[in-house]
């Protein structure tokens, strides 16, 4: 406060306005400061010590990291992860932006349209959907197996084998992304100046080097918000594993956040380890964020 | 030339067809939930496979709304309760403080703007158990408000606010200081005023969030049913009805309407939203 007084940058009624300033902040700083702020340093003090809910803090040092990076079940959740996240992200980007190509030049009333009705499932939580999708692909009467049945096909069992299990967790996740992505990428064709292909055009480019040359290059922006969005995302996906798999079959669809999830309900455990892994799993988003963020600033710098 | 425009018809009418039928898919799977919501339990996993429920009757409905150890209709209240109670002051507390990082001069700005914006890097999962923990000493557990606040205020809304308080004049602060208007009125009669689309974008977004949530409801709110919220009971209800699927689906048919009929009031604005975010 007395610095504040001291500052002869401001006048008296600028100070006025400051006081005001600060109270209009108080409410995000004080609850930023409770519940993200404490905890967080409350987590990093607490991955020190071997702990739980109903017994003392004991001091360990990194014995926890040493012990979460030994543990197998943690690190086949990392590798897991990155497993999704090499399916899903350049998946869900094709689709969608080949959706969005698709719907291009097509009527504004029907995009508008089918731009309302993809984006429903998007409103939908994950457990919902879980939910939906289980019953879709369950495996006595469920309806992929009934017309798996009906094809002369054996039944798929979804929850024991590796690549079903996968395949169960991907498509809802597809399904509840389509429609936001697409909008975006809709949004990003639209906005691609018309004259670079009309230029292509009389230069007698074909609709594949349009593609390659033109629409894919001005897309770059969109495409490398969205691989943040969805590797940030694929790593901490919990609630869908959590419905369809459970991390079955042998924890070949066990995820980071589900590992956690279990740790922290299993509360007579060592909550030390659980939290220096979550920890662990915050510096591998903060550098994946980082890598990526400088790829753009270099970008951006290059071009202005 | 003619065979040119023939094949650009083909073309077309090859999109038409295919952009129709993945928006078809897409329904597909909540039109399966509310034909199943509709059927007998013996229809609901019957072979051969049977599309229509043979009788729209409401007996999952029924059911679902009536069972007393999950009452499906109060924690629809409940939550509806908390998610609207926190689009009101999550606005209203990102709007404040992104109006003050965008329009206002004062002393360690860059500091405080720091110390909001960095916490959009700390993921949920790091501070899970923490928080826990801090709810716990602050006797919150098993109320009201640990559903609705520690979600409140984040760096990444106060970064949307900013950023659109911005590109707006600065004509409209000479305007309104002219008229002997305060920061908070400038704030409260203009800048509100003006932010309709980010609001229903943050708002719709703040909503979801909270309706949708399963997590921090399902660890905090354990034995108190007055407050029990909607994603952790539709899990619940999932072990209470095993493969009973016709049951469980009534009870996702009815959570599912809030956010769908939220999503088509406020559709344009939602769109705009998705560009807003993507395109900056």
């Amino acid at each position: 406060m007395a610095k504040k007084t001291e500052n002869y940058k401001y006048t008296s009624v600028q100070r006025k306005e400051m006081i005001v300033g600060y109270l209009m902040l108080l409410p995000a700083v004080v609850l930023i400061t409770i519940f993200v702020i404490i905890p967080f340093i409350m987590a990093v003090q607490k991955s020190f010590y071997e702990w739980n809910f109903y017994k003392d803090d004991v001091w360990v040092g990194i014995q926890n990291f040493r012990r979460i990076l030994r543990n197998k079940s943690f690190q086949r959740a990392v590798v897991n992860a990155f497993k999704f996240v090499l399916i899903l992200v350049p998946t869900q980007i094709i689709i969608q932006f080949s959706f969005a190509h698709t719907l291009r030049d097509l009527n504004t009333k029907f995009t508008n349209m089918v731009k309302m009705l993809i984006y429903i499932p998007g409103t939908i939580a994950g457990i919902i959907a879980g939910i939906i999708f289980m019953f879709i692909f369950e495996f006595k009467g469920g309806l992929i197996n009934q017309l798996v049945v009906a094809m002369g096909l054996e039944r798929i069992a979804f929850k024991t084998n590796r690549f079903w299990a996968i395949f169960s967790i991907a498509v809802p996740t597809i399904w509840l992304g389509l429609g936001g992505g697409t909008i975006l990428n809709f949004a990003g064709l639209i906005n691609i100046p018309t004259e670079f292909y009309e230029a292509a055009s009389i230069d007698g480019a074909s609709g594949f080097h349009k593609l390659i040359y033109i629409t894919i290059p001005q897309m770059r922006n969109i495409f490398v918000l969205q691989c943040i969005g969805m590797t940030t995302g694929t790593l901490q996906m919990f609630e869908i594993p959590m419905m369809m798999t459970g991390g079955a079959p042998r924890e070949s669809t066990l995820t980071p956040m589900l590992y956690i999830y279990n740790g922290f309900r299993n509360a007579g455990g060592n909550m030390g380890d659980t939290i220096s892994g979550a920890l662990l799993m915050m510096i591998i988003i903060a550098i994946i964020n980082s890598f990526v963020f400088t790829i753009i600033k270099s970008e951006k710098s290059i071009e202005g | 030339m003619r065979h040119k425009n023939i094949l650009y018809l083909i073309r077309r009418t090859l999109a038409y067809t295919i952009s129709t039928l993945i928006s078809l898919t897409c329904l597909f799977p909540l039109v399966w939930m509310i034909f199943a919501s509709f059927k007998k339990k013996a229809e609901v996993l019957a072979t051969p496979l049977r599309i229509l429920p043979e009788e729209w009757q409401m007996g999952n409905f029924r059911v679902v709304i009536q069972n007393p150890q999950r009452p499906l209709l109060d924690a629809m209240f409940m939550t509806f309760l908390v998610a609207a109670s926190a689009v009101v002051l999550s606005l209203l507390i990102n709007m404040m403080a992104a109006y003050v990082f965008a329009r206002m001069e004062i002393y360690g700005k860059k500091l405080i703007w720091s110390y909001c914006i960095t916490t959009m890097y700390v993921p949920g999962i790091t501070i899970l158990i923490t928080s826990f923990l801090v709810v716990h000493k602050l006797q919150m557990l098993n109320t009201f408000w640990v559903l609705l606040i520690p979600g409140l205020a984040g760096g990444y809304a106060i970064f949307f606010f900013r950023q659109f308080f911005l590109n707006l004049p600065n004509s409209l602060e000479d305007a309104a200081r002219i008229d002997g208007c305060g920061r908070f009125g400038i704030f409260w009669r203009i800048f509100i005023p003006m932010s309709t689309t980010p609001m229903v974008v943050q708002g719709a977004g703040v909503f979801l969030g909270y309706w949708n949530s399963f997590l921090w409801p399902s660890i905090t709110i354990t034995n108190n049913k007055t407050l029990y919220q909607i994603m952790p009971v539709i899990r619940s209800m999932q072990t209470d009805y095993g493969a009973e699927y016709g049951r469980i689906m009534a009870a996702t048919c009815l959570a599912v309407i809030p956010p769908i009929l939220l999503f088509v009031i406020f559709q344009k604005y939602i769109v705009k939203g998705v560009y807003l975010s993507g395109l900056k």
